[in-house]
């Protein structure tokens, strides 16, 4: 190659970035490789990217010397040979297009119609059946109406299990309350009459307890007989208030004849404790067969009666729950 | 022998000897032993195709290089087994070339190998390239100072 005739000094630095590969691979002229050489003095990353060329090239110089095993050499014509005469018998370029897409559409059809004759689809499709058949199908009758267990009165406290504070009532109404509660419990019994097949009990207008006393507590019992009945989930307690003259003298008198029917207490204090000036607490169990004995006791002394409701804690068969006070009667009344 | 099975046999001297750069070739730029021989095997089977009397240089390098640049994005290296096939020079790190690959363009890495590694014809490369003298001594170039930088003088 005849490079043009030029001055040494032509040559810029701009110039000789460009020209360093030839440099590196000795292929310039030696007016300008000794331009290049000056500018290799001066300038300093010239000469770096001069020295990374260098490497590049003897690096490349020893790739090159990377031999090939006939191994492969022979692999490689083997292979080339046997497709390339199978092409050539078949001609495969000479065909027509239509014929190919046939041909490549035939082969697909083969292979959809192997694979569906050799999988057992019939299997496939039980299997699936069999998958779908573990989900239960319920009929649900919507013109049956969902029974709901009576649980007991709405509005209804639920006492905790320790002792508790009896549940204080209006003194003025007292008779009143007591007479609606038993009014209310027959009312009960005659709505579920037809359902549970109980006799008949005889209405009676509501009548002071003075009169009636032992028809009332009659009453009482069937209609926590019935209660019974229908809460066997639940347990229950018997609570009452009573206000008795001089109950300094008569409580420990109750306790007595409680602990000689085999009364226990049923919290933390004792049968009797005084929790305040007047006020005798009694929280205690005795066997359900003593309960009117001690009611008939308890009627000595007050009208009041001991109510039966319900409560979660379920006492043994034959046990009955009990807490009610004993109050100081107030002379007004 | 008549002229024409002279001229086919030359040729077909000439396609064997062409298997050792092309396999080179693929194996460096891709670094993956299988695609490099099933590369080598398209190439080689292309050029039987040529008729007689064309430059099989210039048909190999653009061939080449077209097949090349449709493997280049997909870098799955795989040399477990490529002691087995080529016989490398003592000393040479190809964890260099790597980095070298993963830093240069498709065309720098091109215009390397052929002209630095298979030392193939200036002319013969732009003709099969399609570019000029320049453009492919830049990429050289440039090729050449990327794998220069990761690498250390060995002698």
């Amino acid at each position: 190659m005849e490079y043009r005739k030029y001055n040494s000094q032509d040559i810029s630095q701009f110039h000789a970035k460009y020209l360093i590969y030839e440099y590196a691979i000795n292929e310039l002229e030696p007016l300008r490789k000794k331009s290049v050489d000056q500018e290799l003095l001066k300038d300093q990353k010239l000469n770096l990217e001069l020295i990374n060329l260098l490497n590049g090239i003897q690096y490349c110089d020893t790739m090159s010397e990377t031999l090939v095993s006939e191994k492969v050499v022979n692999q490689i014509l083997q292979e080339s040979s046997q497709i390339s005469r199978m092409l050539d018998r078949l001609k495969w370029n000479q065909w027509p297009v239509s014929i190919k897409w046939l041909l490549e559409a035939g082969l697909v059809s083969i292979c959809l119609v192997s694979f569906l004759s050799l999988v057992p689809m019939t299997k496939v499709i039980n299997i699936l059946d069999q998958i779908d058949s573990n989900g239960y199908v319920v009929q649900i009758d919507r013109k049956k109406k969902v029974e709901l267990e009576d649980a007991g009165t709405p509005n209804q406290e639920l006492a905790a299990f320790s002792d508790e504070e009896v549940k204080t009532l209006d003194k003025k109404n007292d008779l009143k309350k007591s007479n609606d509660v038993s009014a209310a419990s027959t009312k009960k019994i005659e709505e579920k009459k037809s359902e549970e097949n109980i006799a008949k009990v005889d209405l009676k207008p509501p009548k002071e307890v003075d009169q009636n006393s032992a028809a009332n507590q009659a009453q009482q019992i069937e209609a926590s007989s019935v209660v019974e009945k229908n809460q066997r989930t639940s347990g229950f307690i018997y609570r009452g208030q009573f206000n008795i003259t001089n109950v300094a003298m008569i409580a420990p008198k109750i306790k007595e004849k409680i602990d000689e029917m085999g009364g226990r207490k049923a919290g933390e204090v004792e049968i009797g404790w005084l929790k305040s000036p007047n006020v005798y607490y009694f929280h205690l169990t005795i066997p359900e067969a003593k309960l009117a004995e001690l009611q008939a006791m308890l009627k000595e002394y007050s009208p009041n009666q001991l109510k039966k409701e319900v409560h979660p804690r379920v006492m043994p068969d034959g046990i009955i729950r009990l807490l009610f006070t004993l109050e100081e009667k107030q002379q007004n009344e | 022998m008549s002229s024409q099975d002279k001229e086919q046999d030359l040729v077909a001297i000439e396609i064997n000897n062409l298997v050792r750069p092309l396999s080179l070739f693929f194996f460096y730029g891709l670094l993956n032993e299988d695609k490099a021989i099933h590369l080598t095997v398209r190439v080689v089977e292309y050029l039987k195709k040529q008729s007689v009397g064309q430059n099989l240089r210039v048909i190999m390098v653009k061939k080449a290089k077209d097949l090349f640049l449709s493997e280049w994005n997909k870098k799955t290296i795989k040399t477990k087994n490529a002691a087995d096939f080529w016989i490398f020079p003592k000393g040479l790190d190809l964890g260099s070339w790597r980095e070298f690959l993963f830093k240069a363009s498709c065309d720098e890495v091109v215009s390397l190998l052929m002209a630095h590694v298979l030392k193939i014809d200036e002319t013969v490369i732009t003709e099969g390239l399609q570019i000029s003298y320049g453009t492919h001594r830049f990429r050289t170039m440039n090729a050449l100072k990327i794998l220069g930088s990761g690498t250390y003088l060995l002698k």
